[in-house]
Parts: structure tokens; sequence; C-alpha cells
């Protein structure tokens, strides 16, 4: 843990004991050994967390009811423990659970004072001093001397923020606070916060308010079935979560606007042995799974906050989707298609790649300069490649054990020695590439440039762009049919796809596709292409031999089981 | 356990707080107040008085003090171990809500009663005036035997308090097996009394040496037997050694439980 991380949370589960029937006496428990029916079974409550606060954040957590939010900020302040994973806290921790229930209502504020600031780990004497000082800042000078059964709810939750405030501890954990006590005290609670926050101190904020958390935090995160949803900047976590929840979106002015439900899908995979097709739905926190044979919708796999692209281990029949805003990757079982693990990467993942040879997963990111690899045997990030800018689209060439990575920004495709995890290469291209692939057979690297409406070709010995190939509109995605070595590529601008020859990197031709297609890929086994389109949640099918569209998969379409 | 003894000690004067808070608490709306804790002993001792003087004849020398003597370290281990019991329970708000180490509780919840029977002591030594008694020079063995009875009161609130998480008819259980104790016990007849084959079984009890050695030192000038020290001093600490373990256990997940 370095030393400007305050809270650092790994891997950590939850789960509590559920009682059918709960047996709380001794004859119950006893009847119960002879009748062998399991009497209980553990609830998950949060599963695989892993975050990180540093020292002088405010961090929020929001989420539903029972959403986990509680029991993670217990488990914060020490007050249970996890199953499992590991979580350090640096400096004085004190929580702000549920205001004032460790009083006594029949002991005067005064007994009180003195007791709950024990607890909070005064000296007698210390808190003897303060209790002018959180009396006045409570606003309850006058009743220093009453009984606290006499005062109101409000007044409980002001004596009791007042005596944390005056702790000074070094990571405060709030439940819920804010939302106690009339306006000017709020406003008051917000003041000491924001004095907290200067002064270097940790808070770590629970709230069903959304604008606290936009308001004051820094970063936060969506808790959603005891998952990191997502995370990331508080504003953005905010609106991941109205877009869940109540199809809802925070414009940037802080408006509340009603957005109609949308999957909005941005990557897609076909998995040639079982001829399923997956789609990472952005918008929709979601995979829809798709049957190659039928073109029907199987299932639709709700995943993390904004699932940007995704790849599958044809070998292990393992489906990774990199979750852009949940700074995490998915594992989907491509069997059972259910979720069956998650992995924690760097900030912002959005694009992915895989060296079957090596089990070896490439992430890389918008937020962070990193290539993350990530072991596909133990799912464990293994290194971190550093890189001049963020990465976007990245391609693998397992000859050589090279990958190929764009960096829009700078305009040039990175090579990276995959034995060294180091960049030995870089190469200028046009404006603003995104998606790469690689033609084996004549050892060509082709690059979709977006703002400059061009493929360039890169001859992968040379390291040297040799072609400059112009096509349609802002092309986005990139894909190859390593058979026919056709290459085939999204122009977003203008809905259609333009189609390469491999062999003389001449334009043959181009189709028209639905609204705004950003992903592509090709199942070389029975030469389809199938290309997603964002604006219409659909995928249009092009028939690779006659360069024709087939058909059009509806993503909202009746899930078909079979 | 030296983490937690050290975590006790650092937190010694909360331990006192929460147990003089929790005296005013059982106080509280009552006329008399802390002379309760004079008058309860006393009411007791005149029912007792009554009942084995005038009917059963008891020949006991000093019979009032005895009988005194017993039911203020009874009292101790009876209230001890049911406020101790519910400790945890009682303070439940607070357990959940802050990090506070559970065995802070129960030891304030013992130190209580601790107090109560410390206020009873007066009362002995009033009565011990009253009848034209003065202290033999035994008497310094005393504080040992009230140390002991704190510890061994603590190692049973130990199991108590965090098996009552669990099982909550652990409540009256326990209130039978003190109503039986109290009578299977030394507290108001000597061990005389039990036909001689079970006389061994009944000094196996704790209390029963506990009572014999406090007797003796406070008012008849007798030094204690040192096999009988041996054996309570051992099987107090064993008491509290086997308590806290599986306090240790059953704490991992009381706080889920509450």
């Amino acid at each position: 843990m370095t030393n400007d991380i305050s809270i650092d949370v790994q891997n950590v589960y939850k789960t509590f004991r559920i009682y059918h029937e709960k047996r709380n006496s001794v004859y119950e428990q006893i009847s119960s050994t002879f009748n062998r029916k399991k009497y209980f079974e553990d609830f998950p409550v949060l599963q695989d967390i892993s975050f990180q606060i540093k020292k002088g954040e405010m961090f929020g957590i929001i989420g539903l009811n029972g959403s986990g939010k509680t029991t993670l900020l217990r488990l914060l302040a020490g007050i249970m423990r996890p199953n499992s994973g590991k979580i350090e806290t640096r400096g004085k921790v004190v929580p702000i659970i549920a205001l004032g229930t460790g009083f006594s209502p029949d002991l005067t504020a005064r007994d009180n004072v003195i007791l709950n600031g024990m607890i909070l780990g005064f000296t007698k004497k210390d808190i003897i001093k303060k209790i002018d000082v959180i009396m006045e800042f409570a606003e309850l000078e006058k009743f220093v001397d009453t009984k606290l059964k006499n005062f109101s709810t409000g007044m409980y939750a002001r004596l009791a923020f007042s005596i944390a405030m005056q702790v000074d501890p070094d990571i405060l954990i709030v439940d819920e606070v804010l939302s106690v006590g009339d306006v000017p005290f709020q406003e008051k609670s917000f003041n000491a916060f924001m004095s907290f926050k200067k002064r270097g101190k940790t808070i770590v904020f629970v709230t069903h308010g959304l604008s606290q958390i936009t308001r004051l935090c820094d970063r936060a995160i969506f808790l959603h079935h005891g998952r990191i949803h997502s995370a990331g900047k508080s504003n953005e976590v905010v609106n991941s979560f109205y877009r869940l929840l109540e199809n809802k979106t925070q414009t940037d002015t802080g408006e509340i606007i009603s957005i109609s439900r949308r999957y909005g899908p941005q990557g897609i995979i076909v998995n040639s042995f079982d001829n399923m097709i997956y789609t990472a739905n952005l918008s929709g926190d979601s995979i829809s799974v798709v049957n190659g044979e039928t073109n029907s919708v199987i299932k639709n796999i709700q995943v993390s906050a904004s699932p940007r692209d995704l790849i599958v281990n044809e070998k292990t029949n393992q489906i990774y989707v990199a979750n852009r805003d949940a700074n995490s990757i998915s594992i989907i079982d491509g069997k059972s298609h259910e979720l069956s693990s998650t992995i924690t990467v760097g900030e912002k993942p959005r694009g992915i790649a895989i060296n079957e040879n090596l089990n070896l997963l490439y992430v890389s990111h918008r937020d962070s300069n990193h290539i993350f690899v990530i072991d596909g045997n133990k799912n464990k990030v293994v290194n971190t490649i550093p890189l001049p800018g963020s990465a976007l689209g990245l391609v693998i060439d397992d000859r050589t054990n090279q990958i190929f990575t764009t960096i829009p920004n700078l305009n040039s495709v990175a090579v990276i020695d995959g034995n060294h995890n180091n960049v030995i290469g870089r190469i200028i291209v046009s404006e603003f590439p995104i998606g790469i692939v690689m033609d084996k057979i004549n050892n060509l690297l082709y690059v979709a440039n977006r703002d400059s409406d061009s493929v360039d070709v890169i001859d992968i010995k040379t390291i040297k762009v040799i072609k400059h190939i112009q096509v349609q509109n802002n092309p986005f995605g990139i894909t190859i049919n390593p058979k026919t070595q056709t290459i085939y590529v999204n122009n977003s601008g203008s809905n259609s796809v333009s189609i390469i020859d491999g062999s003389t990197q001449k334009l043959l031709s181009s189709v028209h596709v639905g609204n705004l297609p950003l992903g592509i890929f090709c199942n070389p086994l029975t030469n389809m292409i199938y290309t997603v389109n964002e604006s219409d949640d659909s995928i249009t099918v092009i028939d690779g031999k006659h360069h024709k569209v087939i058909s059009t998969i509806n993503l909202h379409s009746d899930i078909v089981t079979n | 356990m030296n983490k937690t003894v050290t975590e006790i000690w650092n937190r010694r004067s909360l331990i006192l707080t929460l147990a003089i808070s929790d005296l005013k608490l059982r106080y509280r709306n009552s006329i008399f107040g802390f002379f309760w804790s004079f008058l309860e002993p006393l009411l007791m001792l005149t029912v007792l008085y009554l009942v084995f003087t005038e009917i059963f004849h008891s020949t006991i020398q000093y019979y009032p003090l005895y009988l005194l003597m017993g039911l203020i370290m009874w009292n101790m281990f009876a209230r001890g171990t049911s406020i101790g019991m519910e400790s945890i329970l009682n303070k439940s708000g607070l357990i959940t809500q802050t990090y506070l180490p559970r065995e802070v509780v129960v030891f304030s919840g013992v130190l209580t009663s601790f107090f109560m029977m410390l206020f009873e002591l007066i009362v002995f030594f009033i009565f011990m005036g009253v009848f034209g008694l003065m202290p033999p020079v035994t008497i310094i063995m005393l504080p040992l035997m009230v140390v002991i009875l704190f510890v061994l009161t603590l190692g049973f609130s130990f199991v108590l308090s965090s098996l009552l998480v669990y099982y909550r008819d652990l409540r009256s259980i326990w209130n039978v097996i003190l109503q039986a104790a109290f009578f299977a016990a030394t507290i108001i007849y000597q061990i005389t009394i039990f036909p001689e084959k079970i006389r061994h079984i009944i000094s196996l009890n704790p209390i029963v040496p506990l009572l014999d050695i406090s007797r003796n030192v406070t008012i008849y000038n007798k030094w204690p037997d040192g096999s009988d020290l041996a054996y309570l001093i051992s099987v107090t600490f064993i008491m509290l050694c086997v308590g806290y373990v599986i306090f240790k256990i059953l704490d991992r997940r009381i706080v889920e439980e509450l």
C-alpha cells in the first residue's frame, strides 16, 4: 500500500447466513440435527469488491436498497470482517452509521457525549473539555443536562454528528447523514465536510441524494446486487446509475432527462466453433447472445457498467468483456452464458485482445496509458505495459508474440514486444486510428483512421506504411476473413461497409448497413460478416461470398430459447 | 491474547464509564436509588435468617454474618453472569454501528455487578461492628477472593454473552441453573447438610471453596487450606481461558446475528 492510499480494498467477498426458519432456541437446534434438511444458506452480499481511496479524497458509494452499501461501510469500519479478501485502512477510522444508536435515552446529553466520545477513542479528560464545543456545534447548548429521551430525532442526529466531527479522524465513514437535520444544519455539515477535506482527511460517503454525490465527491462506485457496477468520476457513476435504474440520464448542467432504453452495442465477436455471436451493449450494460444459425437472440446477460469491447477464447469457450465504466473485465462462460468472475483493471478499459496460445489477455484503457496483461488461467493481472498515450484497438501476432495497438490521439500504432512487455516501435499513421487487423499470410496490418476517412496498410516486416486507401466517412471497426484475405471496414459516418481485397489492397465495393456501425467481426467458417449498429440496436449480416446484406438482427426481438 | 489484554487495558476508562452509567441507569426512577444496594441484601437476609434460625434451628456460629457473606458473594456471581450474559444484546446498537471490541462490553457488565458487591460488603462490615466482631488478620486474603470471584464471573459471562446472541432461550436455562446452584451450594447452610456420599461432588463447584475461604478469613480467623486455594485458582483460570476461546469463536459472526 503506497503512502497516498488511505483505504485499499481487494477482492472482498461477504456472505450473510439466511435462515429458512431461524433456529434461535436450543430445542429447535436439537430437533433440526435429526431433521437433516439444510436450514440456512449463504447469501452473497458483496462479491469481488476492489477499489482504492486516496488520502484527502471524498468517495461516494451509491446503489439501491439492499445493494450492500451499509455492509461495505461496516467492513471498512472494522465492525464486520469479510469472508475473503483484504481491507487495509491507514489512520484512525470513525464511522457514523445510523446516527445516535449508541445513545442511552435515560442519560443526559452530557453523559452521552462523554460515553460516545470515549467509545470513539477520546480520553475522559479530553471529551469533557470539548463538551461545550460539541453542544454549540449541535446548537443544543441549552439542553446539556436534559435526558436524551426528550430529544427529537433531528436533535439526536445533530448531537451524534457533532461528536464525530470533534474526534477528527483520518477517515470518516458516513452513512446517510446529510438527510437528517434541518436545512441550516445540512449546510453546516456540508461546510464541516469541506474543511475536513481541505485538511487532507478521507471521507467515505453513502447517500441516496445523488446530487450530493456529484457535488461533494471526487470519485464514486455504484453497487448493484453486491457487485461494482461502475466506478470512476462521481458524475459518470451517477449517470450510469440513472441509466441502469431509471432510464434517465443527467445532463452536464445537472438536469435529469428521460432516455429511451437502448442497448447501444459497440463491440461484437463471433465464436466460430459454435457459431455464437456476442455483442457488447454499452448503454444497456449487457451482452446479447445471438445464435448464428438461426440469427435469433438467445439471451441478454447483465454485466457491469458500459461494456465496450469483448473477445472470446475459442479454446476454453470463455468470453471476456471490458466494462469501461466499472474498470473491470467480466468473464462469461460460453456454455452456460453465466457471469463467472470479474477482474479489476485500470481506468476505463476499452479494447481487449487475446493470445490464445499463451492464454494471455491484453486490455487497453482510455484514462490510463497502460495495457494490462491478464493471465487467462489465473484470471489475474500479471503485468502492465506503459505506453506513450492511451490505446484503443489491439491485434496480436502470435507467431512473433508482438502486439500492435492503435493510439488515436498520437495518430500512431505502437509495437509491443510480448516477451518483455515493452514498446519497441511506433508507426505514424493518419488521423485517429481506431480499428486494427492483421493479414497473417501477406504480413500486413490494416488500420482504420476515423478522422482521415482512410485505411493505412502497414508492412509488419519493415514496420512502414505502404499504402493509404481512401474509404468513406469515419471508418471505425475493421475485420478480416483470413481464408479469403478480404478486409471489411465499418464507415460509421456513412452507414456502410467498405470491402478491400487483401492481395491487391484495392477497394472492391461497399454495402449499406444500419445506423452508426461500430464493431465488425467475421466468421471465417461460414464466411459471414456481422456489423453492429449502435443507433439501431441491430446487427447487419453480410454474405462474404456475394458481398450482399442478407439479414438484419434486431437485438430487441424476443429472446428465443432453444 | 496479548493484543486483547492491551486493547482492554487501553479502554479501561471506557469500561469504567460504561459500568458507572449502567449503575446510574439501574437505579433511575427509584426513590432509594443506590440505597437499594444496601436494602436488597438486608431484606433477603432477614427473610432467610428468620426461616433458618426459627424453623430449621441452624447452629452455625455467627450465622447472620455467615449467611450475609454467602448471599453477597452469590449475588455477585448470579447478577454478574446475568448482566454479563445480556451485555452484548443490550449494547447491540453500539456494537453494530461502531467498532468496539465486544470484550469491553462484557467486562463492563461484570464490573457493574462488582461495584454492587462492593456496596454490599460495606453493609457486611457494618454488621460485623454491630455484632462486636473485629476483622481478624486473615482478612488480608479477602481481596484475593474478591478478585477470583470477579475473574470466575467474567469467564462464565464470556461464554454466556456470546452464546445468548445465537440462542435466546439460554436466558431461561441459565436462570434455572442459577436457582439449582443456589441450593446446591453452601450459601444458607454448611456442607455437612449434604449426605457424605455427595459432599465431594458439591465441593467441585468452585463457589463452595470460594465461600468457605472467604468466611474463614473474614469471620473465623482461619487461614485457607492450600489445596483448596490451588483448586479454586486453577478452576477459575481454566474457566476464563475456555470462556474466552469460545467467545472469540462465536464473536466472528456476532454482528450479523444481532
